[in-house]
């Protein structure tokens, strides 16, 4: 008897309406919100962050007007509320894909009453879909999410206008604008307008059981629809122009080419539309098991498991025991069926249609997953479709559907992960930089080796750079920018030798300097700290010759050594000075052996010996071994010489380059230096 | 009776039908094939004409494998064409066996069996059928195992037949695991599938446990005989195959557990998922290419065929779907079983078969794990049998179309390296022994320098009686290091795998440049260090070249034997190629030109610059300059980026009276702007 009650209680909490979306607020907090105050910025996060600082709504328009001039609104709302708090834009964003999918889940519940189990699986597995994985890059998607809320928000009002005729009027005409404001944030959803119709259509089936009736009132019902719909293509194809001497980033196909062949480009549309297809149906799901994933030692991995596990049980108790159509063979579920394969179809087909069209794919690039935000809806319908149909009873329908979920969850856990490492790691970057180059001229390039990190474009390291040394900056004269100097060997860096003009302009911003006024910096997360390379580090371990090469326009009189403005930090954006580990002492013994300070330079040794802290690599230990030797602690010296060559292989010839330039002091000094100096020659096989 | 009818009851339309599938899918280039990668080890050994070869070969892996070997090539000899059908009957064999034993241990599940059987046939983590002559043992194998378990299904029933179906069926049993360790596994499950099957006679549990012994223990002792002979004698002999786990585990147990436990997790994924979805990869879907519409259209083909045969031939079990699905239970735990015991030998040889196309010989044993648990996991999800055959036919067709267009690969590879052997042997008639060829990569797909080496020695040391190989093949960068420091003159080197033995010199190196389609072989020479953009390597090696060791008048001049190597080409440019280059081997300017001006007529054009170059020199050694000049453009015009090389052999043919024209053809060809780093 206790247990009957026990069971019928659960069951009466677990049929409360607000179970659902508490669930669904339960499993996107697990996911994405658990880290939240670890993330940061990531790619294209810095170029809307970096405008945020330009502190001009003009500029920020001007920037804009190359692509999407209507997205700004986002950025004006959003900015003076959430200004350049990563956290905040965290929870925004969380909270507009959170709303996005609850509006579609109510939106759909009001269509198909019946169907709460495979509408709730919709929600989940579009919360935690796993072909996108850039949720974390919430700047730059806020823009994206507030489109897809704003269009569920303009299906609410159309399903409310149907429910509540009375209110027709107003709440089409707030739909539209709803509507209207989506597709000019971005266009990125517009194809999924074609949801609405049929939406309407399954609305008035009950009410209008013959069909051509029915069609004339859902065609009437949607013609409101249409004029932002129209608006909006006007709007991008005949008004909106491209500024002067740039093509469009997001124009669509070539119509030359088009014309041209037009069955050649057939085939490759319906290639790229066929491979993107099977991406989202198959790969996107199975990526989240993919073997080389499977880490038994990582905990991530074990904590994404165990989260998926119990948020995939507790889903499927939650919208079995709700369910009333059971999953069984009867003609309504037929209908059921053959509605979500049409609707999922056409949501797919349209999402994808603003990508496709401009002739991109979901399966190229390394940011591309983006694009899947609009085939997102049609295909998750489609599979859930299809196991639904597939699956015998509802156990094994469950046991699908949550193992997807449950994959999805434990996937999107350990990118998560990566990011808020990845942010670690950008901040150790940019305060050791800081350490390192308190101030620097204007005009200075920076020469990077290589990107210094992942999950960001050579740009985004530009933006964060002028972020933290120039808070009065000008647009169209930005003091620094970031090259990685491999990639932009012979074309923006036109060769690795002084004298030579650099510069770099994307959109309204412009950067102007020379390859006389850089810095070559040099970074390897993990391995070592960040570098800033001289001409002589030639002989340097770990360099290739392109690097040696890069390293001897390496101008240290670009970097200042005091910072005249206080406001020159990163502590706002990457957050308070981390503890003094050993790269802080070595960034400052570096500068300070640039500006000679040498007494500064043991000063920082002594500190870091008493601390027991060591570097990783030798070449750590070069600007000590010059203090320690320029303040006649020669046995110091000798001992840091014979350490660095010891932790670092092949480090001889550069140690002996520092010993030879420590001649002229060694000639001044006593017999001690001379045979100090004897011995680390003898020992390293110096030449 | 109707004609339905007739086929429901012929016993022989599902094993006629694998037939077809199996034939279709690997055998529709049959005629096209060649040998592969370790099919030339066995090539190799049978060009001694002497049994014993293979025993001292096979000493170093799998000592017993040999049989098969000295069964069939008395009989088939080594013709691509016959190895290809018989992997391919071994194969359905293997099928059929299991089509028959299985259907003995779930008598009502005819359909699903059938699916069972249809993925072995195109199971896609194996893409090596066409390595037949290596395979077939494999196949072998799996064919005597389903057989063996046959015959032990079908004595339950024949108190009759008892000892001889027992007796054949251990002997079968013992072959097998005496043949290759990789299916031991297998005989795990033989106590399963009896326990199923005694099961379902209802029997009380003493007389049940009693005949189920009885119906083991001829196989238990066959096993243990086996592992006496796999723990006893065979650890006496030179291996590579050791079982190093159990060593592992004790030095670091923690460690090890958690990589073993890492590594089967990734196994069994990459076996039942990524394996599957392989042939699905999007970045294949090439609408262009016509291969793949070929191969997804008889896929397409095949798949509705079968699926229409199994769902109306198959006997429909009109209870399944109310009374207890003991069948996927069983089935998926038999089949995960099998998965995990069939690569268990990878396992504790430390071999993992998720590590790609090397370690394929290790995804065999799971195989029927594999499908079985594929199989009854989608009967347990789908139970209705158009779902089932949708989700099945879906995996059976794409791995079927991926397997074709693997088979093409490989007719591609054998059209290629036939193309490289009779090239070689139209230039070289003989090779003096003692010879290292050395190449700069690997001509071609699909084989490595090792198996280069074995078909080199099949064609010029016919009828040999030694394992001290006459001649050897070596990949440049597979050679330096722990053979030769660096490629230096004057560096001797003894070279040895398994049973065979080469003594080389780096004065005695033949070097051979190839790339299939693009060019034809060439033979280098020391001038052709002199060619632009050489890596420092390859520089190295050419100036070790010595096209001399070539002997064009040998006493018998060899040719590849066609049985293996297929008919002789068509002569075309690349063998008039070859004759032109044997003639400036030889100085005989006259005959180089005569050739290349016939082959001129004939309308044959050299496919790269470089096989301008005998010809350039023929017409400078022949005091005919203008041709010269008229050929050293038409060369550049082909490779810009070599002007350098076709400027220098004005200057490195040492003949008298051609200042001026040299001077004209620096000219015309821009040499000084091409060594100032313009080209032209």
């Amino acid at each position: 008897m206790i247990s009957v009650n026990w069971k019928k209680r659960v069951h009466s909490w677990l049929s409360q309406p607000w179970i659902f979306p508490v669930l669904l607020a339960a499993v996107m907090l697990l996911v994405y919100g658990l880290q939240i105050r670890s993330l940061g910025f990531y790619w294209d996060d810095w170029e809307d962050i970096f405008l945020f600082h330009l502190k001009s709504p003009v500029e920020l328009l001007k920037y804009f007007m190359y692509d999407r001039p209507t997205t700004i609104w986002v950025y004006l709302v959003f900015f003076p509320i959430l200004g350049d708090n990563p956290a905040r834009w965290q929870v925004v964003n969380l909270l507009l894909r959170y709303f996005s999918v609850l509006g579609l889940w109510w939106t759909f519940l009001q269509v198909w009453p019946r169907r709460r189990y495979e509408i709730g699986w919709l929600a989940l597995l579009l919360a935690i879909f796993p072909g996108f994985f850039q949720q974390t890059i919430a700047v730059a998607y806020s823009r994206q999410f507030s489109a897809l809320l704003l269009f569920v928000v303009s299906l609410v009002l159309t399903v409310l206008s149907f429910n509540h005729r009375r209110w027709y009027v107003p709440l089409t005409m707030l739909a539209a604008v709803a509507s209207f404001t989506q597709m000019m944030t971005i266009e990125y959803f517009v194809g999924l307008e074609i949801i609405r119709p049929y939406l309407l259509w399954v609305l008035f089936r009950g009410e209008i059981p013959d069909r051509r009736k029915r069609l004339f009132r859902v065609i009437q019902w949607w013609l409101p629809y249409v004029i932002p719909l129209a608006g909006f293509i006007t709007w991008r194809f005949l008004i909106f122009k491209p500024i002067p001497g740039t093509d469009d980033p997001n124009g669509v196909i070539n119509l030359a080419l088009l014309k041209k062949d037009p069955a050649g480009m057939a085939v490759h549309l319906a290639q790229n539309i066929l491979q993107d297809f099977l991406y989202l149906l198959i790969f996107a799901w199975s990526n989240t098991l993919q073997t080389n994933q499977i880490d038994l030692t990582s905990k991530a991995a074990w904590f994404g498991w165990i989260t998926g596990g119990l948020a995939a049980l507790a889903s499927a108790v939650v919208l079995t025991i709700k369910d009333t159509s059971n999953g069984e063979d009867k003609p309504e579920n037929h209908l059921f069926l053959i509605d979500w394969l049409v609707l999922g179809g056409l949501a797919l087909l349209a999402g994808g249609l603003p990508v496709w069209i401009t002739d991109r794919q979901i399966i190229v690039g390394q940011w591309s997953d983006r694009f899947s935000l609009g085939p997102m809806i049609g295909i998750t319908m489609i599979v859930i479709m299809l196991v639904v149909w597939l699956g015998y009873k509802r156990l094994q329908q469950s046991v699908v559907l949550g193992l997807l979920l449950m994959l999805s969850i434990s996937s999107q856990i350990r990118e998560v992960n990566r990011y808020r490492l990845n942010w670690e790691i950008q901040r150790d970057y940019y305060w050791q930089f800081y350490w390192r180059v308190p101030a620097m001229k204007p005009g200075t390039a920076l020469f990077g080796t290589k990107m210094p990190f992942g999950l960001i474009a050579d740009y985004s390291v530009s933006y964060a750079i002028n972020i933290i040394y120039a808070p009065d900056m000008d647009a169209r004269n930005l003091p620094y920018w970031f090259f990685s100097s491999m990639r932009a060997y012979g074309n923006d860096i036109p060769d690795f030798i002084p004298g030579l003009p650099v510069s770099y302009s994307i959109r309204n911003l412009k950067f102007t300097g020379s390859t006389s006024n850089g810095i070559v910096t040099n970074y390897k997360a993990g391995d070592a700290c960040v570098r800033i390379l001289k001409p002589e580090d030639e002989f340097s371990p770990f360099l290739s010759s392109a690097e040696a090469k890069l390293a001897q326009i390496s101008n240290l009189d670009q970097i200042l050594n005091i910072n005249p403005d206080p406001r020159v930090t990163p502590a706002r954006i990457f957050g308070p000075e981390p503890a003094h580990d050993w790269c802080y002492y070595y960034e400052k013994a570096d500068l300070a052996a640039q500006f000679e300070q040498w007494d500064t330079v043991a000063n920082l040794g002594d500190e870091a010996s008493s601390k027991n802290l060591a570097p990783a690599v030798g070449m750590e230990y070069e600007p000590f071994i010059t203090g320690y030797a320029r303040n006649g602690d020669w046995q110091t010296a000798y001992e840091l010489t014979k350490k660095a060559d010891k932790i670092t292989g092949n480090m001889g010839k550069s140690l002996c380059g520092d010993w030879s330039r420590l001649e002229p002091v060694i000639e001044k000094s006593g017999a001690e230096a001379r045979d100090i100096s004897n011995k680390v020659k003898d020992e390293l096989k110096c030449p | 009776m109707k004609l339905t009818d007739r086929v429901k009851n012929n016993r022989w339309l599902i094993p006629l039908t694998l037939l077809g599938v199996v034939f279709i899918t690997y055998g529709y280039q049959l005629s096209r094939m060649g040998f592969y990668w370790d099919d030339w080890e066995i090539i190799y050994l049978d060009h001694f004409n002497n049994q014993k070869a293979y025993w001292d070969l096979f000493l170093y892996g799998n000592p017993l494998t040999n049989w098969i070997y000295l069964m069939l090539s008395p009989l088939i000899g080594m013709n691509p064409l016959a190895w290809q059908i018989v992997n391919i009957l071994l194969r359905w064999v293997g099928i059929v066996g299991f089509w028959w034993a299985l259907r003995m241990v779930w008598p009502k599940r005819s359909f699903e069996i059938g699916w069972v059987c249809l993925l072995l046939a195109v199971y896609p983590a194996f893409s090596r059928q066409s390595m037949a002559v290596t395979y077939a043992r494999h196949f072998a194998c799996i064919a005597l195992f389903a057989m063996s378990l046959g015959l032990n299904l079908l004595a339950l029933d024949n108190k009759r037949w008892w000892w001889l179906l027992t007796v054949t069926g251990a002997f079968a049993s013992l072959l097998q695991l005496i043949t290759l360790e990789y299916f031991f596994g297998l005989e795990l499950l033989r106590p399963l599938f009896l326990w199923i099957r005694l099961k379902q006679r209802g029997e009380n549990r003493k007389k049940f446990l009693k005949e189920f012994i009885r119906q083991w223990l001829p196989y238990l002792l066959v096993l243990l005989l086996f592992a006496g002979y796999r723990f006893g004698w065979y650890p006496l002999m030179p291996r590579n195959n050791t079982p190093v786990l159990l060593q592992q585990i004790a030095q670091n147990p923690t460690g090890e557990i958690i990589r073993i436990a890492n590594q089967i997790l990734k196994d069994v994924a990459h076996l039942t998922i990524e394996n599957w979805l392989a042939p699905l990869d999007p970045g294949e879907f090439d609408l262009r290419a016509k291969a793949n519409w070929l191969s997804w259209g008889t896929a397409g083909s095949i798949t509705l065929i079968c699926a229409w045969l199994l769902m109306k031939f198959t006997k429909q079990d009109e209870k399944s779907g109310n009374e207890r699905d003991t069948f996927s239970r069983e089935a998926i735990l038999i089949g995960l079983i099998g998965l995990l015991v069939g690569v268990n030998p990878a396992w504790i040889t430390a071999a993992q078969s998720t590590g790609g196309d090397p370690r394929d010989q290790f995804v065999l044993a799971p195989m029927i794990g594999v499908v079985l648990f594929i199989t009854a996991a989608v009967h347990w999800f789908s139970r209705r049998r158009l779902q089932q055959s949708i989700l099945l036919g879906v995996l059976f067709a794409f791995a079927l179309s991926s397997q074709m267009q693997t088979v093409n690969k490989y007719r591609l590879s054998r059209d290629t390296q036939n193309d490289f052997y009779w090239q070689l042997a139209w230039r070289a008639p003989a090779i003096k022994p003692g010879t290292a060829v050395m190449g700069t990569g690997l001509p071609f797909d699909l084989a490595n320098d090792l198996h280069i080496a074995f078909a080199l020695n099949t064609i010029y040391d016919q009828n040999g009686k030694s394992h001290d190989a006459p001649l050897w093949y070596f990949k440049a960068d597979g050679i330096t290091g722990s053979l030769l420091p660096a490629l230096q003159p004057g560096k001797d080197f003894d070279y040895r795998h398994q049973s065979t033995h080469f003594k080389g010199t780096t004065d005695k190196v033949l070097v051979a440049e190839y790339q299939y389609g693009t060019s034809c072989l060439h033979i280098i020479t020391t001038e052709d260090s002199q060619r632009t953009g050489l890596s420092s390597e390859d520089s190295k090696l050419f100036k070790l070249a010595k096209p001399d060791l070539i002997n064009l008048h040998p006493a018998k001049a060899f040719t590849p034997p066609v049985s293996t190597f297929g008919p002789e080409p068509e002569h075309g440019w690349c063998y008039a190629y070859q004759k032109i280059d044997s003639a400036r081997q030889q100085q005989n300017w006259p005959e180089a030109i005569r050739l290349f001006e016939e082959a001129d007529a004939n309308g044959l054009k050299p496919k790269s610059a470089f096989e301008y170059v005998p010809v350039i020199q023929a017409y400078l050694r022949t005091d005919q300059p203008e041709k010269a000049l008229a050929d050293s453009l038409k060369a550049q015009e082909m490779d810009k980026d070599q002007t350098t090389y076709f400027c220098s052999l004005w200057k490195t043919t040492p003949v008298s009276g051609l200042e001026d024209w040299a001077k004209k053809a620096g000219t015309a060809l821009k040499c000084d702007e091409a060594a100032g780093g313009k080209l032209p």
